[in-house]
């Protein structure tokens, strides 16, 4: 079977993105390989200690970065499933998770006993990381609409032993409205918004094909709402963390600058253990803030990873 | 949301049966039945109130994480459930050998005489739910998602 490529018009987009030739000629050739296997260790279930020594009986086991051991290479040829049918996986020691969805929650910092909103949760990665950093305590609102996709993030919960976590149902619009006017308010908020994906090409080929120009409008607009919506569910002070998989400025800097010019907000810098690039002060004739260069663009050539946008953001002052 | 909330004197003599079966002596703030006799527990700081008031303005599907079941004459941990005891059990606890480990995450019961009842089964640091023993053997609770798939 014929790899799949880019569609031009994604093409001409990416090359407008990455204007060196080298570097989009790297960006073009690492998109046709497999990711890399990354794990989390669930610190809610064993220490990084504990698994690191177990797993490296069987694995090479890498901890690429210091500061967060609970991040875990395995580099050896893995047959399919492996990772997913071992023991310590089966008893929710770890998590299989790309290392680069790992920065959202790293960049939103959540801390034991605060109050966590996660408007798009599942199928849970990012919402199992958030309950390990606050070790089962305060509480987690997770929240994804349609029941199919809850009844996975649910599974993921219970084999990580998640127990602060309250899992709903909802457009995530409407319940940050109906949240809002209850006065139901978070420390911290993770927007994980629903994307067009451009940046899980390696380990998702479809995404080749089912890419659109037109879905990447439609999605920037939804997610313009989201965020305007969220803002409101957030303390004084608190902390939203918009982060999306994919590498359009309309899916990316757009809304957080929609957000900076309608909110009372500022942008915050990121301290990532990832290689990230600034993000774009301009995009199709369109001028964002220069605040966007705090915003973190995570390519896959630069970190043998897939692709990703963080973005953090602070309230100012409590929407009424 | 139908779950029934456990006030203190529910969740006194559950303790009492807990204590007495696996020597356990603490459970989290909330507990609560959510059919089935399947009990769920919620670490988090949301008071009762408050998770009605949330159940009021979104549909809450599922809170915290199941515990055990209960029935009238024993209780058994869920699988991820029981790690949350783990420093707890004094009482009625099966520890299984190297070998055995690969038979029990396939799904198989183990061969062992032991008296009737409930046990939570373990090797060194790791919990494997719970089996029940007939007095013939101990019968297997895995759940299927979690056994280990033959390829």
């Amino acid at each position: 079977m014929a790899k799949p490529e880019m569609k031009p018009a994604f093409e001409v987009r990416m090359k407008a993105l990455l204007s060196n030739k080298e570097d989009f000629d790297k960006y073009n050739s690492i998109i046709h390989t497999k990711p890399l296997n990354y794990i989390r260790c669930n610190t809610l279930k064993i220490s990084c200690e504990e698994l690191f020594v177990r797993l490296k009986k069987r694995w090479n086991v890498i901890q690429p970065f210091s500061t967060r051991p609970e991040i875990m290479l395995v580099d050896s040829e893995l047959g399919p499933g492996d990772l997913g049918n071992a023991i310590e996986h089966l008893l929710g020691y770890y998590y299989i998770q790309e290392v680069c969805s790992m920065m959202s929650v790293i960049a939103l910092d959540p801390r034991p006993g605060e109050r966590v909103f996660d408007v798009c949760a599942s199928p849970g990665s990012k919402t199992t990381q958030i309950a390990s950093s606050m070790q089962n305590s305060g509480t987690i609102i997770a929240n994804d609409v349609k029941l199919d996709r809850l009844r996975i993030l649910a599974a993921n919960l219970e084999r990580c032993g998640v127990m602060n976590a309250v899992c709903v149902r909802n457009d995530g619009v409407g319940l940050c409205q109906r949240l809002t006017e209850k006065k139901f308010k978070f420390d911290k908020i993770l927007l994980d918004a629903p994307c067009s994906g451009e940046g899980t090409l390696r380990s998702s080929a479809k995404t080749f094909l089912m890419w659109n120009e037109k879905v990447v409008y439609k999605l920037s607009r939804e997610q313009k709402k989201l965020i305007a919506n969220a803002l409101g569910c957030l303390k004084k002070d608190g902390v939203l963390v918009y982060s999306t998989c994919t590498h359009s400025p309309e899916e990316n800097e757009a809304v957080v600058d929609f957000a900076l010019k309608n909110f009372p907000v500022s942008l915050e810098k990121l301290d990532l253990p990832l290689k990230s690039r600034p993000g774009v002060t301009s995009w199709d004739g369109e001028a964002f803030s220069s605040e966007m260069i705090k915003c973190a663009r995570i390519y896959p050539q630069d970190n043998d990873s897939e692709g990703f946008f963080v973005a953090k953001l602070r309230l100012l002052e409590e929407i009424k | 949301m139908k779950v029934e909330f456990y006030n203190a004197k529910k969740k006194k003599e559950l303790l009492e049966r807990l204590n007495k079966q696996f020597g356990v002596s603490s459970v989290p703030k909330i507990l609560f039945e959510t059919g089935k006799e399947r009990i769920r527990g919620f670490s988090g700081d949301l008071t009762i109130d408050e998770i009605y008031a949330l159940a009021d303005i979104s549909n809450v599907e599922f809170i915290g994480l199941y515990l055990f079941k209960q029935d009238m004459e024993f209780i058994r941990f869920g699988f991820d459930g029981a790690l949350f005891f783990k420093e707890q059990f004094s009482k009625n606890v099966v520890n299984l050998t190297d070998e055995q480990v690969d038979g029990w995450m396939n799904g198989h019961n183990l061969n062992v005489v032991l008296e009737k009842g409930m046990y939570v089964v373990k090797h060194d640091n790791d919990i494997f739910g719970c089996g029940f023993s007939d007095g013939k053997g101990l019968i297997n609770f895995v759940p299927k998602e979690r056994r280990i798939r033959r390829n």
